[in-house]
């Protein structure tokens, strides 16, 4: 029930029984006309005068009278007596409030419902006829009618709206909604509550409204209607800035994401505005105002409304000032609302501001965890690492520190971070070693290790972890990793050991399979095949499903292969695309295969097989490679034709791909195979018509063996079958000699008819039946064509190519500058490094970027191995050694096979020399030294190198044994030897020792070799003149 | 030498007295009241020379001036009123009552001379008010041509921010009224005003985001442009929202070197989360999508959801959750333009996103 108070206003209730008693006092002549039924002693003044009297203190007992005094009217025809009526009837409602308001009971206010009920019809033009419709409904109200209410009071928000008094507006609204809910109407009410939120009526009325709705709404679950008021408030600046809607936006957002209605909670978090925001907008008004005030506190003009707008602002200042400090819990659950949406770059960031705006909040914690992995989500990677690492350097975060060392180990090994990783999975193991996921702690940094190939540091660090912690939980783990990092450096029999450990000691691993794998591996490494073949057989036998399992088919292949069982081997190899191999391997098992099929000369399948390649893998790198060895195989057995096909065919469908280098070797060994081809067929037919011509020539290549090998040194394109003719076993040499005299002059001699030696003449046509067979244009005419093909074509990766093998075999004329950016982006590895050959002259910094970027993008390929090579030498042109000697160091370290491997061994050394690092010089030459296969010049040029160095460090001893060794033995290279022979003679002269000084000239100088020596002059006059 | 003159000889720091037989100064002779602090003088304003007033006393011209600078009329606080008729107040009271036409012919006999004396418009007093009600006038009767022409011949740099402010106002009448050669007249006016002070560059500004917000993007660019080459307050707004309009303009090429020059906004400064949504939106239009999402989703993140342009980042979030093939979180973006702003032509573009996926899905 609602306060009678509230309830009953009696409006113009005072002057209502004056007036009657006037009209009354001017109606004598009414008695004779009067309905008398009560108080036939009264007339009608005296029972106004008894109305009078009681209206005021006992309204109920006033009532008997007025109801006399209607009656006696009721059938009153003038002007006059309906005034009368009309005003007694409105009070007649008035006393049945009046009475209701002494006793409380709620009968009183419906027994004067009907005489409301009779003015509202009566007298509509009443200027009262709103209060009576509002009192009717306020008497149905307080009586509980809640229905009759209820239509009282949407009659009055229809009819009247414009006419309510503000003050009265708020409580009949208040009251009806009341009404509409115990008649369970509530709905009905929301047309004069939706009316009310306008802008046009008081702020209270609005925001009763507002909150009327907004409750309904949620109590009918209409989010329809709720987001219609989400709109309105949107628009609406007094509800945006208002405490309580921004608290009740942010409640009733909670209530949704319990309920996991993300859209609706997002909408409302996303709406609420932090408490400094309103308070900022607050105080800048009030700022503004005060000011004003204070400007114009003299003139006194200022308005009444400008005024109550300061009070209120100090008010509202105070409860913002004392509202909950929302602000972060708000951000915090915008953000989780926009992850739990999937929103999850919106809720990164918002996590993030939270990091960084409360950076004192007593959740940082979870803030900053929840900013990491929302950063992993988003592939923010850069940031999520500091994140996690700041999370971890915090000795306070305690909650979530597994999970984010996990991660962060994660993103470490991803990043090959290892250094960073060992620290974290060092400090981890101490903290958590009998923790399951220490495990797979272990698992990171094993793993990434082995995949930067760091083998010593986890045979270095691992076992001292399983020393330490010889119960702990990632002892399998980590003796798998040690067992990894034996067969990665070579050491099978160690690896052997290690993998048969765990097997042995925790056969629940997970690592039970792989270890079981590895211990084939092993076997195949120490070279007991027997044995690795039993292992791979055996696993196989219960790995179905396994992804090691492609892996085992190629070890079996290549055992198979090894045993010349090839069949078996094919189907070993077709096993590891069947089951899913890593394309690593299936390229593998297909070139094995096809290198089978070749050496069985099983050509048609040798075809098939990379037809086969090409067709189901277009994408791969190696399909230039392929495309090679189809090429070469038929050039093997003479199919010229069909080979320069197969390479034109490599050259056009993949030579706009960038991504391999194997195109440019197709298009090199196409310009290769036609040079060999063209030079082998001419120098052939010249050799033959010189050997059966001149029989002075064709001794010297009968009986001279010196002359024959110089001579094919010379013409290296003359066809091997030549040599194999000429052998003293071959029947056809002894044909020869005996046409041949040993002592012939010079010139002259017998001439030899071809058609009378069938096996020259079978050679000969054989030449030229391949130069027949030849494509019609010589290579720089094909590749020209196709240049302008691919440049018309915007086929950019092609055409560079094809230019690069123009410009270097051609002499086809390009300038740096034509190389656009685009361009260079577009090129092939190998073209790049062309290119950047080309401009360092002109530009050396974007020559240096070009290869910088190259051997960042293409680590492995053999440009890389040059764009290495080449970036060493730029950076010694700039005098930056360190970085010359780092890029060539990297030649060796990831290089060692290529043709830059050993130059890049002496320049590395001669680049530590520049920064003054003798002694890793000194290392760097000895390098050379111990690579067998570069005996020859380099080692020459290194053991000069050496005793420099050891000049330089003023070890002379040691200086002057290196120069000895040089010219002692190398003397076959003249340049070193007599370099080293000056140095050796100035320090044997600094040392006073002339005579061994001239002694060392001498031995030089009688050296057969000497005179080629650049220094051969300067030695001389030194042996001259002691 | 009359007494009016005497009395001002001592009071008003008069640079010079002159009995002259020289005629009017070139403008129109008109009466004003001169209000100091603690007194007011009532004469006839006779023209401008140089840094200087010309008064003579009221009534029969004598030749005697008296020349009263600027400067120190400023100094002296003074206040200028313009002595207007009863005929003129009537006309404002029409023109408040909506009556434009029957309000001109009272207004301008009084008001367009005071055209001539532009430079006035600075000194407090009824000029500025007076001129304003003039151009209602005018705007409000459809005399676009004797408007384009007053506002043409004005000296554009002298004009005040007010009256500036008045004529941008003028322009938007003209588009409305489908005048685009007077506009276009106005408007090259407007752009060819130089230099702008910081007052007069900020009514430019607004002007700017008049044309913005009525999708005028040309001439919201032009307005911007202009604003931001010169150094002021507003410089960096200015540029910003240059570029925002350039999103909307053929020529690419301009647009790119706008953003090239863009400065860098840091994270708590006003306009950051409008500078991440034009990176966002160019990057977008580059189909760079992932760095587009980072500008995008920073910028919501830092953005108020009453900024103008908070539906426009919402909107372009949605665009770009759905090229990065998240079509959840795609479709709940657009449900959040359009619910929360619902008028908004965001809202209408990712509605009709909504309805497209609706009919696709089976």
């Amino acid at each position: 029930m609602m306060v009678k108070g509230q309830l009953l206003r009696f409006r113009c209730a005072a002057v209502l029984g004056v007036l009657i008693l006037c009209f009354l006092a001017l109606a004598r002549t009414l008695r004779a006309e009067a309905q008398v039924e009560n108080f036939p002693d009264l007339t009608l003044q005296d029972l106004a005068a008894q109305v009078d009297i009681r209206y005021g203190p006992q309204p109920a007992e006033a009532i008997p009278y007025m109801v006399e005094i209607k009656t006696r009217l009721t059938n009153a025809m003038s002007e006059e007596y309906r005034g009368i009526y009309r005003e007694n009837l409105y009070r007649l409602g008035l006393a049945h409030m009046r009475w209701f308001e002494q006793s409380g009971e709620k009968e009183t206010l419906l027994e004067g419902v009907p005489y409301w009920e009779e003015f509202i019809a009566e007298f509509l033009s009443d200027k009262r006829h709103p209060l009576a419709v509002m009192n009717r409904a306020d008497s149905l109200f307080a009586g509980e009618q809640w229905g009759a209410a209820m239509e009282g009071y949407l009659y009055t928000t229809k009819v009247y709206h414009a006419q309510i008094k503000e003050d009265d507006l708020l409580g009949l609204l208040q009251r009806m909604v009341h009404a509409a809910r115990e008649s369970e109407r509530i709905g009905e009410a929301n047309e004069p509550l939706w009316k009310f939120l306008q802008g046009s009526y008081p702020y209270p009325v609005r925001l009763f409204c507002l909150n009327s709705l907004f409750d309904q709404s949620l109590e009918a679950d209409n989010i329809t209607e709720l987001l219609q008021l989400v709109t309105a408030i949107n628009a609406d600046r007094d509800f945006r800035y208002d405490i309580g809607v921004n608290l009740r936006l942010l409640h009733t957002g909670d209530k949704f994401e319990d309920e996991e209605r993300y859209l609706e909670a997002g909408l409302l978090f996303s709406m609420v505005l932090p408490v400094e925001r309103l308070l900022k907008v607050v105080e800048d008004r009030l700022i503004e105002l005060e000011e004003w005030a204070f400007r114009n506190r003299s003139s006194g003009d200022a308005s009444k409304a400008q005024l109550t707008e300061l009070v209120t602002l100090r008010e509202q200042r105070l409860e913002l000032v004392a509202a909950p400090k929302y602000t972060a819990n708000l951000r915090w659950r915008q953000a989780r609302v926009l992850e739990l949406m999937k929103r999850k770059y919106e809720a990164y960031f918002g996590f993030q501001r939270l990091v960084n705006n409360y950076p004192q909040h007593r959740h940082i914690e979870q803030f900053r965890y929840a900013a990491f992995t929302q950063g992993i989500e988003c592939d923010y990677l850069s940031e999520a690492i500091e994140h996690g690492e700041y999370y971890l350097a915090e000795p306070s975060y305690l909650l979530f520190e597994k999970p984010v060392a996990m991660r962060l180990a994660s993103l470490f090994a991803r990043f090959e971070a290892v250094d960073k990783l060992s620290v974290l999975a060092d400090d981890f193991l101490h903290r958590f070693p009998f923790e399951p996921v220490a495990a797979q702690m272990s698992h990171y940094l094993g793993q990434a290790l082995l995949k930067k190939g760091m083998v010593e540091r986890i045979i270095e660090d691992f076992p001292l972890w399983v020393a330490e912690y010889p119960d702990g939980a990632f002892i399998d783990s980590a003796s798998y990793w040690i067992g990894m990092a034996y067969l990665f450096s070579g050491d099978f029999e160690s690896a052997l050991g290690a993998f048969n450990t765990l097997l042995a000691n925790y056969p629940g691993s997970v690592y039970f399979k792989e270890a079981s794998f590895r211990r084939g591996v092993a076997y195949f490494g120490l070279g007991q095949y027997a044995e690795a073949r039993e292992v791979f057989e055996s696993w196989l036998s219960d790995s179905s499903g396994h992804p090691l399992v492609p892996e085992a088919h190629v070890f079996l292949g290549d055992l198979d292969a090894m045993d010349a069982r090839v069949e078996s081997a094919l189907m070993n190899y077709r096993q590891v695309e069947i089951h899913g191999g890593a394309l690593a391997l299936i390229e593998h098992a297909y070139f094995e295969s096809a290198a089978l099929l070749l050496a069985n000369k099983r050509h048609a399948e040798h075809d098939a097989m990379l037809e086969e390649f090409l067709n189901k893998y277009p994408e791969s790198a190696s399909c230039a490679e392929a495309i090679l060895r189809m090429a070469e195989a038929a050039l093997d057995q003479g199919l010229v034709l069909e080979a320069f096909a197969r390479f034109r065919s490599g050259i056009e469908r993949f030579g706009n791909d960038s991504k391999s280098d194997d195109v440019d070797v197709v298009i090199d060994s196409w310009w290769e195979q036609d040079s060999a081809i063209r030079a082998g067929a001419a120098e052939t037919a010249a050799f033959i018509k010189a050997f059966l011509g001149e029989e002075s020539f064709r001794a010297r290549m009968l009986y001279d063996r010196i002359a024959q090998i110089h001579h094919f040194q010379q013409h290296e394109a003359i066809d091997s079958g030549i040599k194999e003719l000429l052998t003293v076993r071959h029947p056809l040499y002894a044909e020869l000699a005996a046409c041949t005299d040993a002592a012939v002059a010079a010139t002259g001699g017998r001439s030899l008819s071809l058609e009378d030696y069938p096996a020259l003449g079978e050679l000969l046509a054989g030449n030229q039946a391949r130069l027949a067979k030849l494509p019609p244009e010589k290579p720089a005419q094909v590749f020209r064509a196709m240049y302008v093909a691919a440049v018309e074509a915007g086929q950019e990766t092609l055409a560079l190519r094809l230019l690069r093998v123009l410009n270097q075999r051609d002499g086809e004329a390009v300038e740096a500058k034509q190389f656009t950016t685009d361009w260079v982006e577009s090129a092939s590895p190998a073209s790049k490094v062309w290119i950047a050959r080309l401009i360092a002259e002109d530009d050396a910094d974007r020559a240096i970027t070009i290869l910088t970027q190259l051997i960042t993008e293409v680590p492995d390929s053999a440009a890389a191995a040059e764009g290495l090579f080449l970036l060493g030498e730029l950076e010694s042109q700039r005098n930056n050694h360190e970085a010359a000697q780092a890029y060539h160091n990297r030649v060796l370290e990831e290089h060692f096979t290529s043709i830059y491997a050993r130059q890049s061994a002496i320049l590395r050394g001669d680049a530590l020399r520049q920064s003054e690092r003798l002694q890793d010089a000194v290392e760097a030459y000895a390098l050379v030294l111990n690579q067998r296969e570069w005996r020859g010049e380099v080692w020459a040029e290194a053991t000069f190198k050496m005793g420099d160095c050891f000049a330089q460090m003023e070890d002379l001893a040691k200086a002057q044994g290196f120069y000895e060794r040089t010219y002692l033995a190398f003397s076959a290279y003249p340049d070193w030897s007599g370099r080293a022979v000056l140095a050796s003679a100035d320090l044997l002269e600094a040392l006073g020792e002339s005579d061994s000084a001239q002694r060392t000239y001498q031995y030089f100088l009688d050296l057969p070799t000497s005179k080629d020596s650049p220094y051969y002059d300067a030695i001389r006059r030194k042996r001259l003149t002691p | 030498m009359p007494p009016f003159l005497i009395k001002m000889i001592p009071r008003l720091c008069v640079l010079a007295l002159a009995l002259s037989s020289a005629g009017p100064l070139g403008a129109a002779e008109l009466p004003v009241e001169l209000r100091y602090p603690m007194q007011t003088d009532s004469v006839i304003l006779t023209g401008l020379e140089g840094p200087s007033l010309v008064f003579r006393p009221k009534g029969t011209d004598f030749g005697g001036r008296a020349y009263l600078d600027f400067s120190t009329l400023e100094k002296e606080r003074v206040m200028l009123n313009f002595l207007l008729s009863d005929k003129f107040y009537e006309g404002l009271k029409k023109l408040k009552n909506g009556q434009p036409l029957q309000a001109l012919p009272l207004i301008e006999p009084e008001a367009r001379p005071m055209l001539n004396y532009i430079e006035l418009s600075h000194l407090p007093g009824n000029y500025v008010s007076t001129v304003q009600a003039y151009f209602e006038a005018l705007r409000g009767t459809g005399n676009w041509k004797r408007l384009t022409t007053l506002i043409a011949a004005l000296p554009m740099r002298e004009v005040p921010p007010p009256l500036l402010d008045e004529i941008g106002q003028t322009t938007l009448s003209l588009h409305r009224a489908q005048a685009a050669t007077d506009l276009e007249k106005i408007h090259r006016t407007l752009l060819a005003m130089d230099p702008a002070g910081p007052a007069q560059l900020e009514v430019l500004l607004s002007l700017g985001d008049s044309w913005r917000e009525v999708g005028e993007y040309q001439k919201a660019f032009d307005l911007y442009h202009k604003v931001s080459k010169e150094k002021s307050a507003h410089q960096v707004v200015a540029n910003l929202w240059a570029a925002y309009c350039g999103f909307y303009l053929e020529d690419s090429k301009s647009l790119q070197s706008i953003l090239q020059d863009l400065p860098k906004i840091q994270i708590n400064e006003a306009y950051f989360s409008l500078r991440e949504l034009i990176d966002a939106r160019w990057k977008l239009r580059q189909a760079e999508y992932p760095p587009a999402m980072r500008a995008a989703a920073r910028g919501k993140t830092y953005a108020a959801v009453t900024d103008p342009w908070y539906p426009e980042l919402l909107h372009t979030l949605a665009l770009l959750y759905e090229k990065m093939e998240m079509p959840d979180a795609a479709t709940l973006a657009h449900q959040e333009v359009s619910i929360m702003f619902p008028a908004s032509q965001w809202a209408s573009k990712s509605l009709e996103i909504i309805h497209h996926q609706n009919n696709k899905t089976p």
